[in-house]
C-alpha cells in the first residue's frame, strides 16, 4: 500500500492506493455514531453511458441475487439497526459518478452480540448491491428494467415541478451547448438497450475508478479490514495495474456575446437566473477566491445582492448567487415579479461592478470572511463535505484539504478577489416568466 | 435555580436542563469536541396563539421578520462579525431563533436574547417588510409541495389555523400595524413563554450563567399585569366525517402529486407523548414504509414517481396529523391504493409478525439523530413540546413500545380514515376524473 500525492491531515479524509485502480479513503470521527461506508466508482462523463449508469444503479437496489427483491433487501437492511442505504449518481467537473452508501451504527451502540458481526455484514451489503445484482438467466430481470427505466423518466420530468432548479437547469445548458446531467436525457433512457447493460455493469467494475471511503466512529481494525477486503471484491473483473490520472478539461466558450432568453411558463413569481464563466479553479488558492467572491457577492447574508436587491430595493425574498470553481460556471438566482426584471439586472449588475471596482467596506470583508471562516471550521463534523471536498480533490487535480483552505481565506487579499470578479464573462440571462401580468419583456 | 443533569447510557449522552428567573427553560446538551455548535429559542408565538381576538396568522411571522431590524441595522450582520450564523422560522406553535456558530457560542447569547427581547423598529422598517414578505408569499405560491401541504391540511380540518398559511395573505399583511405587533412582542415574548436550547462544545456552568447575565439585561420582567392571556387550542379538532375530502388544484407542472392528511384523533384524556409519536411511526412504517406489500406494489403498478414517496408523522402538543405524499401518473389511483392500504392495516396480527424489524430501524434512527447538535435540538425542541423531561424518554419510549400497544394506538388515533387529498394537476388535468 503506498500514499497518494493528495492526502492530508487529520481534519480530511486519510488516502490509501492499494493498486489497480483501487482506493480508500478514512477519516475518524469518535463523536459520530455511525459508520458510513461509500463506494464510489467514477469514469468520464460520457453520453449516453451517463443514463445507463444512472439506470443500472438503480437496479442494484431493486434486488441483488441474496435478496431478490426490494422488500427482501430493505427488511435485510432494517435489521441491521435501521441502517441507510442508498444509491445514486452525479457529476462533478467531466466525470460521472456511481455510488452506493450505507450507514450503520457503531458497536458502541448496538447489543453486545451484534457488535462485531454488524460491519462485516453491512459491507457486504455494500458488495451485493453494487456488484451482484439479480439477474436471471445472465440478465437483469425485464420488469425491473422496465420499472426502473419509467422511474429514471419520471425523476428527469419531475425537475419541472421546481421552478427555479428548472431555470437553473435551462441556464446552465444554454452555457454550455448540452445537457450535462447525471441521470441522463428522457430520450436517453428511452433508447437503452436492455441487452447492453449486463455489459455495461461488467465495463464499469473493470474500467472505473474505484473509490472506498470508511467514515465515522471507525478503528483502525476496520480501515484494515476494509483495505484487505475491497481488493478481493474486484480480484474476478479482470482490472488493469494502473489507471490513468484525471484529465480536467476547461470548457471553452464558443461565443463572447450574452444571451438573453425568455421563457413564459405559467409562474406565479418570475425566476431570473444570470450565468456566468469564470476560469477554473488551477489551484487551491484560485478555488477559495472563487468561495469568496460567491459570498461577497449573493452567497451571505452580508452579500452585496441581499442588501441592494431585498433590503434597499425590496425586489425580491430569494436571492442567492453559486459558483461552481472546478467547472468555472458563476450564477445569480432571483424570484422576481415579472415588471421587475431591468431592475432586477440593474442591481445585479451593480452588485457585480461595485466588487470589480473593489467597492468593498473594511466591514463587509471582515463579516463575510468570519462568515466564511465559520462555515469552513464546521465542515470539520460533516463527513458527506469533507467525503465531496475529497472527490473534488480527484477531480480538480489539486488537493483540496480544511486546513489549506483556512490558510488561504486568512491570508487571501481583496485584490485576488477583485481580479476574479473582473474575470467573470456574462453569458446567458434566463428568464422564467409568468403570463398573469400585462408588463412586457423585452 | 437548579441545574439537573439527566444521562442516556445508551447513546453515552447527557443533557442538563434548567428553569431561570421568570420561568425562562434552559436545555443543554454538550459535546465536547464538536466543531459546530446551534443554540435555539423557540418563543411560544405562533399561528396558533390568539391576542385580542386575533389568531397568529401573519403576525407571528411579521414578527420574526421585524425583530432582526434594529435601529442601528441587520442584527444578522453583527452575529456575522462574530462567525455566527442565525436564521428563524415561523409554524404552528412557535417562532425559532436558530443560531450556529464554533466554539464560543456564549458570546453570542447577549445578541440572541437583544434579538428576541429588544422589539425596536420603524414604521418605515414595517413598510418595508411587507414588501418582502408579500415577495415571499408569492415565491410559495409556485411551490407545488407548499400548495398541496396546506390544500391538504383545509381539506382535512377545514377553516382551522393549522391549515392557514403561516405569512397570511398580502390584504392581512396590510393590516397589520405597529400598535398590534407591539403588544403582541410585549405579550408573547417573555421569559416564561420561551425555551432555550443548546447543543455543541461548551462549558455548562459558563453557558448558564451568561443566559443569567442576559437575561436581567434584555428580557422584559414577568408582570401579570402586562401578561395577556394566551390562548393556544387544546385540540384541533379535525372533519369528523368518516369519508376523506378531495380538492385538485392545477399548477404547471409535469408529475401530478397526492398529499393525504390524516388527523390522530385523541380520546377523552389523552394528551399527545412521544410514545404516541413513535406508535404512530412504527405504524406507519408497518403499513405503507419501503419494506411492506403495500407500497411495492404501489411502485410496481407504476403509481409512485422514482423516489417520490414519503409517509411522515407530524406531531406537536396541539394536534398530530399523517401526512403521505407522492409524486404520480393517476393520482386516483394512487389515492384509492393508498385508502385500500390503510383500511387493511388494522389487522393485530400484521403488527406481531413485525415489530421487530420495524422498532429495530427505528432504534438506529433515533441514535442517529443524536449524531449532530442540530439533530438533538431538534429532537430536544420536540420532546419539551410533546411533555417530555428530554430527548432520551424517545429511547425509553421506544423500548416499552410493544405490538399490541402499538396497534392499539394506530387504530384508534387513524381508525376513522377521515383524511383530506389535495391532489395538484399539471395544467391539462382534465384527464384525472375525480370521486
Amino acid at each position: 500500500m503506498k500514499r497518494i500525492g493528495y492526502t492530508s491531515s487529520s481534519d480530511n479524509f486519510h488516502d490509501l492506493y492499494l493498486g489497480h485502480g483501487i482506493y480508500i479513503h478514512w477519516l475518524r470521527n469518535t463523536l459520530c455514531k455511525t459508520i458510513r461506508l461509500d463506494l464510489i466508482l467514477s469514469q468520464a462523463f460520457r453520453r449516453p453511458d451517463n443514463a445507463y449508469g444512472a439506470l443500472v444503479s438503480r437496479l442494484g437496489e431493486r434486488g441483488t441475487i441474496a435478496f431478490p427483491s426490494m422488500q427482501e433487501l430493505g427488511r435485510a437492511v432494517d435489521h441491521l439497526y435501521g441502517a441507510f442505504l442508498s444509491t445514486d449518481v452525479s457529476v462533478l467537473g467531466n466525470r460521472h459518478f456511481s455510488h452506493v452508501s450505507l450507514e450503520v451504527l457503531a458497536p458502541k451502540h448496538v447489543e453486545k452480540s451484534d457488535c462485531s458481526g454488524l460491519l462485516l455484514s453491512a459491507l457486504d451489503m455494500v458488495r451485493q448491491v453494487a456488484m451482484e445484482p439479480l439477474r436471471e438467466d445472465g440478465e437483469y430481470r425485464e420488469r425491473y428494467v422496465l420499472e426502473e427505466k419509467r422511474s429514471l423518466r419520471e425523476q428527469i420530468i419531475s425537475l419541472y415541478s421546481d421552478k427555479m432548479a428548472y431555470a437553473l437547469r435551462r441556464c446552465a445548458d444554454e452555457i454550455s451547448g448540452a445537457r450535462v446531467s447525471s441521470l441522463g436525457n428522457e430520450e436517453d433512457i428511452e433508447e437503452i438497450d436492455a441487452g447492453r447493460l449486463v455489459a455495461f455493469h461488467r465495463d464499469l467494475l473493470r474500467e472505473s475508478e474505484v473509490h472506498f471511503y470508511i467514515s465515522g466512529h471507525i478503528s483502525a481494525r476496520d480501515v484494515i479490514a476494509v483495505s484487505r477486503q475491497i481488493p478481493l471484491w474486484f480480484k474476478a473483473t479482470g482490472r488493469a495495474e494502473e489507471k490513468g490520472k484525471y484529465q480536467t478539461e476547461t470548457p471553452m466558450a464558443d461565443t463572447h456575446s450574452v444571451r438573453h432568453l425568455f421563457e413564459c411558463g405559467q409562474v406565479k413569481q418570475s425566476k431570473l437566473i444570470y450565468g456566468f464563466e469564470v476560469p477554473v479553479a488551477q489551484d487551491l488558492r484560485s478555488y477559495v477566491a472563487l468561495l469568496v467572491l460567491n459570498a461577497l457577492l449573493g452567497g451571505e447574508i452580508t452579500s452585496f445582492l441581499y442588501r441592494y436587491m431585498r433590503e434597499d430595493k425590496r425586489l425580491c425574498y430569494f436571492i442567492e448567487s453559486q459558483v461552481d470553481p472546478l467547472l468555472g460556471r458563476a450564477y445569480v438566482l432571483a424570484s422576481v415579479e415579472r415588471e421587475d426584471y431591468h431592475s432586477a439586472l440593474e442591481e445585479i449588475n451593480r452588485g457585480i461592478d461595485d466588487l470589480k471596482g473593489g467597492r468593498i467596506m473594511l466591514k463587509e470583508w471582515t463579516r463575510t470572511m468570519a462568515l466564511l471562516g465559520h462555515r469552513i471550521a464546521a465542515l470539520r463534523d460533516d463527513r458527506d463535505a469533507l467525503q465531496r471536498m475529497n472527490i473534488r480533490s480527484l477531480v480538480s487535480g489539486f488537493p483540496i484539504t480544511l486546513g489549506e483552505m483556512e490558510y488561504h481565506l486568512s491570508s487571501i487579499r481583496l485584490e485576488e478577489v477583485v481580479h476574479c470578479a473582473r474575470t467573470m464573462t456574462p453569458r446567458v440571462v434566463y428568464f422564467l416568466y409568468g403570463d398573469q401580468s400585462e408588463a412586457t419583456v423585452n | 435555580m437548579s441545574l439537573q443533569r439527566h444521562y442516556c447510557g445508551k447513546l453515552d449522552e447527557e443533557l442538563y436542563t434548567a428553569t431561570l428567573s421568570g420561568g425562562f427553560e434552559l436545555w443543554m446538551m454538550p459535546k465536547k469536541g464538536a466543531r459546530q455548535t446551534v443554540a435555539q429559542l423557540s418563543v411560544a408565538s405562533g399561528v396558533i396563539h390568539q391576542m385580542e381576538g386575533r389568531y397568529g396568522v401573519g403576525v407571528a411571522h411579521m414578527l420574526e421578520h421585524l425583530l432582526f431590524e434594529k435601529p442601528e441595522g441587520e442584527i444578522a450582520q453583527r452575529f456575522a462579525d462574530l462567525g455566527g450564523d442565525i436564521n428563524a422560522s415561523t409554524g404552528l406553535e412557535g417562532t425559532e431563533y436558530v443560531l450556529t456558530c464554533g466554539v464560543g457560542v456564549e458570546e453570542c447569547v447577549p445578541l440572541l436574547f437583544e434579538l428576541v427581547f429588544d422589539g425596536r423598529w420603524t414604521e418605515e422598517r414595517l413598510d418595508r417588510e411587507r414588501e418582502i414578505i408579500a415577495s415571499e408569499i408569492g415565491l410559495y405560491g409556485d411551490d407545488p409541495e407548499w400548495v398541496g401541504y396546506y390544500s391538504s391540511l383545509s381539506n382535512a380540518y377545514g377553516n382551522h389555523p393549522i391549515a392557514w398559511e403561516i405569512a397570511g395573505d398580502q390584504s392581512l399583511v396590510e393590516t397589520l400595524d405597529t400598535g398590534f405587533l407591539q403588544r403582541w412582542h410585549q405579550t408573547f415574548y417573555r421569559p416564561n413563554n420561551i425555551a432555550f436550547f443548546v447543543a455543541g462544545d461548551f462549558e455548562v456552568r459558563g453557558f448558564l450563567s451568561a443566559c443569567e447575565t442576559a437575561l436581567r439585561q434584555y428580557a422584559l420582567p414577568c408582570s401579570p399585569r402586562g401578561m395577556e392571556l394566551i390562548n393556544p387550542l387544546s385540540e384541533c379538532p379535525p372533519c369528523q366525517d368518516a369519508t376523506e375530502k378531495w380538492a385538485s388544484i392545477e399548477l404547471p407542472i409535469r408529475n401530478a402529486q397526492v398529499f393525504i392528511a390524516l388527523p390522530d384523533l385523541l380520546t377523552a384524556g389523552e394528551g399527545r407523548n412521544v410514545q404516541r409519536e413513535l406508535a404512530l411511526e412504527l405504524s406507519l412504517d408497518m403499513v405503507l414504509g419501503p419494506t411492506c406489500d403495500a407500497y411495492v406494489a404501489l411502485y410496481e403498478a407504476g403509481l409512485v414517481a422514482g423516489d417520490t414517496f414519503a409517509a411522515d408523522v407530524c406531531m406537536e402538543s396541539t394536534c398530530g396529523f399523517l401526512l403521505i405524499s407522492a409524486e404520480t401518473a393517476d393520482p386516483q389511483a394512487f389515492t384509492r391504493e393508498t385508502f385500500d392500504a390503510l383500511s387493511h392495516s388494522f389487522r393485530r396480527a400484521d403488527f406481531e409478525g413485525d415489530i421487530d424489524r420495524a422498532k429495530k430501524k427505528m432504534y438506529g434512527q433515533l441514535v442517529r439523530s443524536f449524531e449532530t447538535p442540530e439533530g438533538c435540538v431538534h429532537l430536544m425542541e420536540a420532546a419539551r413540546q410533546l411533555g417530555a423531561s428530554g430527548p432520551f424518554d424517545y429511547m425509553e419510549a421506544l423500548d416499552t413500545l410493544t405490538s399490541e400497544g402499538v396497534f392499539d394506538q394506530w387504530k384508534q388515533g387513524v381508525g376513522h380514515l377521515g383524511g383530506g387529498v389535495a391532489l395538484i394537476l399539471p395544467p391539462r388535468g382534465g384527464q384525472y376524473e375525480l370521486k
